[in-house]
């Protein structure tokens, strides 16, 4: 099947001319590095509620944005006319805040080097445009979803669809000139009912968002058909299940969990941003320090975690990031030891480094900041089937599916709860448990990481909604993930407070 | 031609006007605006000005005796007359496709509030850049003395126009500000967080702002280490607000019905009536009129959901007790809600008020008339943990203090804490008088929050958070 094509109303907008008008305005005003930016933002949700569509929404952001250095001061404007007019508006409001910003700017901004200018295209492989599909049959195949899980033990069901297409245009005054395109869709179905006490159990399915179009939901990509039929008898079970008992507990996570603890306490904690303290009023910082490149043993030495930005049907994947940088992958860590770390332009000539192609910005409306690539957990090549490892473990939990998490500001301390967690005893299933979350340190963890499942057990999706910066910006970034062991972990009872120590 | 706001509707209305079958449209156009500086490590490093133009319109169509609905928005360029009717015919299509509503309602008419015609309300640099020479001072002054500070100023102002072909006609302007500083010494053990809220970002005093900052760093001179427990534990008005909001999300009445929730009952019944606060009771409401959080007192929603209609839209915004001396009063419902589960008709306020009676008193009043306990600056990644007893988890961050004979003696290390707001609620030990806060987490989506500093018996530090 033919992949989906630019869009053509965004080829329609005067790109080019608008660029050089920007760009021209900001080295008139004495820039001495500009940036034009054009988004649009497509967005398509559609939400049911039991037998009901609850609400459909579509719409569209249209943006241009314009950031300037001007004497090591940074100035950024946007403007939602896309034309000449707007991107010189923009380019002046630019260079007026900088010089506004220059009072407080003690320190000059300084940018590493870039390689030669580029002109290019990029569009994201999909196959079907979710924005070509009715949000009525959109709707109606989530009703008949749900008519399935409502029939098979849940009381009540939420699902939804949402599907953004993000295309943008990029020019600086260095040469560079790129066209990209990308489409994510997500979903997700949920299912509730009471437990013998009358309290509310909910379940949901494990489908995590994915860089594909309408085939995903449709066609062979995910087993919906599965785990849509699985999901009311599981809801069931949970809803039947004993209360955790706290204690340690070796723990198999499946990646439909993991991928998140690696989001939370991998990716996070090796933000270059965040090590130079340039997110500390808001995201935080981190325990990582750039002197701990080449010598911090973050984990065991079966723990191999790579990031890119070109990884196929990754969230995070572009040809080019938000300062004009192209994308490449890299090692952050090799056999449990720090050997990398995420960095943009900016944060990258501050401590030393090269820039590893992770600006983005949210859309032309929002600066460019250092942001989250893919980042994965490499699977052992030789590594055994998630059974096989169940099989192992003499008293533990499988734990499959994310929920809630939270972690504190330096990437140490956290807590995560999952969608099923599963006796283990003597190598085997023995029926689900619930309200539990795992807690632990990052270092802890890490360390405790025992087994790595083999290839077939990994799974590459992630998020959309990855939150940084003020004002607030959200990213998608992708995940790959293992089953993987971790031995003696600390789990709560998430409703038995007391029991909730470290 | 580009069109001004109000012309958007206008022309979205007298367009729809002429389609077969549209029984109403809503269109509401709002001109944003935000100007907003940040800075790290004794810099400013980033900054922004924006504005843009929005159109979202809810069209209402005749199907099968009844009325189906459609919602598209465009955030977009200069909208001139022909991209508004394609919009217009956009939705009316849809609409027209979609399944009719189990219930709707007629949209009231001849409903007007505000200046129609007045210019859009924008901010300017003049009011960030106001800030600077001040900002620069704190930010010399702790390079001086071997602190790092970090923080962000934002003042953003939005009008919208909301009219109807039923005869709406509602303008609203709105202002927004805030303030968030951290400060850091060098060495990394020490770290204090302030922030303001300020609605028009004239009274902002960045000095006094530093100068609470350095107060805290020099509470943190002296530190001890503190096992995870129980603690009697003050809360400024900010951490009241981060927990509050997690209350705030769950006032919703369908869940309740449904047997989700924390206000829920067995059987469709809802905890409405029920005593929910301790021996120390408290109120907690929502107001459109109350003086210094004002908003545009009618009903306007542009979609759908658990506690919202379209068809709502125009409705008054009544002040409403969802908490009246410590009983459950009043969970959130649109009016289809409102009939199918036999709750009243509820609409959402945005802002939210707890007042504790007989609570007195500033932060420092209230640290002065505690005997023992801990001093927590800010509550941080705040998740759901179980729904059935809105227990959450998250962690202190930027400050927790020892107080003791009503003086802070010293710092504590940070906790991951696992609490519930509603059972934390049943335990207020002392207040203060409710204040306009600032909250941490939530700052981006709270603003209109009213709260006091509370005194928490038996707050719980589940482990602790090596943090600093």
């Amino acid at each position: 099947m033919a992949n989906v094509s630019l869009n053509p109303d965004f080829l329609a907008l005067p790109l080019e001319l608008a660029a050089e008008s920007a760009l021209e305005t900001a080295i008139l005003l004495g820039s001495s590095w500009a940036e034009f930016r054009v988004s649009v933002n497509r967005s398509s949700f559609v939400q049911t509620h039991d037998t009901d569509i609850d609400s459909t929404l579509s719409g569209a952001d249209t943006s241009l944005g314009v950031r300037v250095l001007v004497n090591g001061v940074w100035g950024f404007a946007s403007d939602p006319s896309i034309s000449p007019e707007g991107a010189r508006r923009a380019a002046r409001t630019a260079v007026a805040l900088a010089k506004v910003a220059a009072p407080a700017t003690t320190r000059k901004v300084e940018l590493g080097t870039i390689g030669p200018a580029v002109i290019d295209t990029w569009i994201a492989p999909v196959e079907i445009d979710p924005f070509d599909v009715n949000p009525i049959e959109i709707g109606t195949l989530l009703l008949e979803r749900a008519n399935i899980v409502l029939g098979n033990g849940a009381e009540h069901v939420d699902s939804y669809f949402w599907a953004l297409k993000d295309t943008r245009f990029y020019a600086d005054t260095h040469g560079n000139r790129h066209t990209q395109q990308r489409i994510f869709s997500t979903s997700e179905l949920s299912g509730t009912r009471p437990d013998r006490d009358g309290d509310p159990v909910s379940l949901r399915t494990l489908a995590q968002p994915v860089a594909r179009g309408w085939e995903w939901m449709i066609g062979n990509h995910y087993g919906w058909e599965r785990e849509i039929a699985e999901l009311g008898g599981l809801l069931l079970q949970k809803s039947n299940s004993p209360l955790i008992t706290p204690g340690n507990y070796d723990l198999i996570i499946d990646p439909t969990q993991l991928w998140l603890t690696i989001h939370e306490s991998i990716g996070h904690a090796t933000e270059l941003d965040r090590v130079l303290g340039y997110e500390a009023n808001y995201a935080g910082t981190t325990f990582v320090q750039v002197s701990d490149l080449n010598k911090l043993q973050y984990g065991t030495k079966l723990l191999n975690v790579t990031a890119d930005r070109n990884a196929p049907y990754g969230l995070a994947t572009v040809a080019f990031d938000d300062e004009g940088v192209p994308t490449h992958s890299f090692p952050l860590i090799n056999e449990g030891q720090l050997v990398g770390l995420q960095a943009d332009r900016g944060s990258a000539h501050l401590a030393g480094l090269e820039t590893t192609g992770c600006a983005y910005a949210q859309s032309a409306e929002f600066v460019p900041i250092q942001r989250m690539p893919n980042i994965s957990m490499q699977p052992s090549a030789d590594g055994r089937s998630r059974e096989e490892m169940i099989a192992d473990v003499e008293d533990g939990l499988l734990v499959i599916g994310d929920e809630s998490w939270s972690i504190d500001m330096q990437r140490k301390n956290f807590q995560f709860t999952g969608q099923q967690f599963w006796r283990i005893r003597n190598g085997e299933l023995d029926g689900m448990v619930r309200n539990a979350a795992y807690q632990s340190t990052t270092p802890k963890f890490w360390g405790s990481l025992t087994e790595v499942g083999g290839p077939e057990t990994y799974v590459f999706h992630g998020a959309l909604n990855c939150g940084k910066g003020q004002p607030g910006q959200s990213a998608p970034v992708g995940h790959g993930a293992p089953a993987a062991r971790f031995n003696q972990i600390n789990v709560i009872n998430t409703t038995e407070a007391e029991g909730a120590g470290a | 031609m580009r069109l001004t706001s109000a012309e958007a509707v206008e022309t979205a209305i007298d367009h729809a006007r002429t389609i077969t079958g549209v029984i109403d449209i809503v269109a509401v156009s709002s001109h944003d605006s935000s100007a907003s500086l940040r800075w790290a490590n004794n810099t400013l490093t980033t900054n922004g000005y924006g504005w843009s133009n929005s159109l979202a319109l809810v069209a209402y169509v005749a199907k099968e005796g009844r009325v189906a609905t459609a919602k598209l928005y465009e955030v977009d360029q200069a909208f001139d007359a022909a991209s508004v009717r394609a919009l217009v015919e956009r939705a009316v299509a849809l609409a027209k496709e979609s399944e009719p509503a189990k219930r709707f309602y007629t949209l009231p008419g001849d409903i007007t509030f505000g200046d129609w015609e007045a210019a859009p309300f924008l901010t300017d640099l003049t009011l960030i850049g106001n800030v600077t020479p001040s900002l620069g001072e704190v930010l010399s002054q702790g390079a001086r003395e071997n602190r790092n500070h970090s923080g962000y100023a934002e003042h953003g102002r939005v009008s919208s126009w909301t009219g109807s072909l039923s005869g709406i006609r509602i303008r609203e302007d709105n202002e927004d500000g805030r303030v968030e500083m951290t400060s850091r010494s060098n060495d990394g053990v020490r770290s204090a967080w302030e922030g303001v809220h300020s609605r028009t970002f004239i009274d902002l005093d960045i000095r006094s702002m530093g100068a609470s900052l350095e107060r805290q760093l020099a509470w943190q001179n002296n530190r001890r280490e503190l096992s995870p427990g129980r603690y009697r534990t003050i809360l400024p008005p900010g951490a009241v607000g981060d927990l509050l909001a997690t209350f705030d999300s769950n006032l919703v009445g369908r869940r309740a019905v449904e047997g989700s929730g924390p206000f829920a009952r067995p059987n469709g019944v809802t905890m409405i009536g029920e005593r929910i606060a301790g021996e120390r009771s408290y109120n907690l409401f929502s107001d459109p009129h109350f003086p210094g959080m004002e908003e545009s007192p009618f009903v306007v929603n542009t979609h759908d959901g658990s506690a919202s209609s379209v068809f709502d839209t125009g409705q008054p915004l009544p002040r409403v007790d969802w908490v009246h001396n410590g009983v459950l009063n009043a969970l959130c419902t649109s009016r289809t809600v409102a009939v199918e589960t036999g709750l009243a008709f509820t609409p959402n306020v945005g802002n939210l008020i707890l007042d504790v009676p007989g609570g007195y008193g500033t932060l420092d009043d209230v640290i002065a008339r505690t005997e023992s306990g801990l001093l927590v600056n800010c509550l941080w990644y705040i998740r759901d943990l179980d729904e059935a007893s809105m227990i959450v988890t998250g962690t202190t961050r930027d400050g927790v203090y020892e107080v003791r004979d009503g003086e802070v003696i010293g710092a504590v290390n940070n906790f991951r804490f696992n609490e519930s707001p509603l059972s934390v609620l049943s335990r207020i030990h002392d207040a203060g008088t409710s204040v306009l806060c600032q909250t941490r987490e939530n700052a981006e989506h709270v603003s209109d929050y009213l709260m006091p500093t509370l005194v928490i018996d038996e707050f719980n530090m589940s482990s602790i958070s090596e943090a600093l």
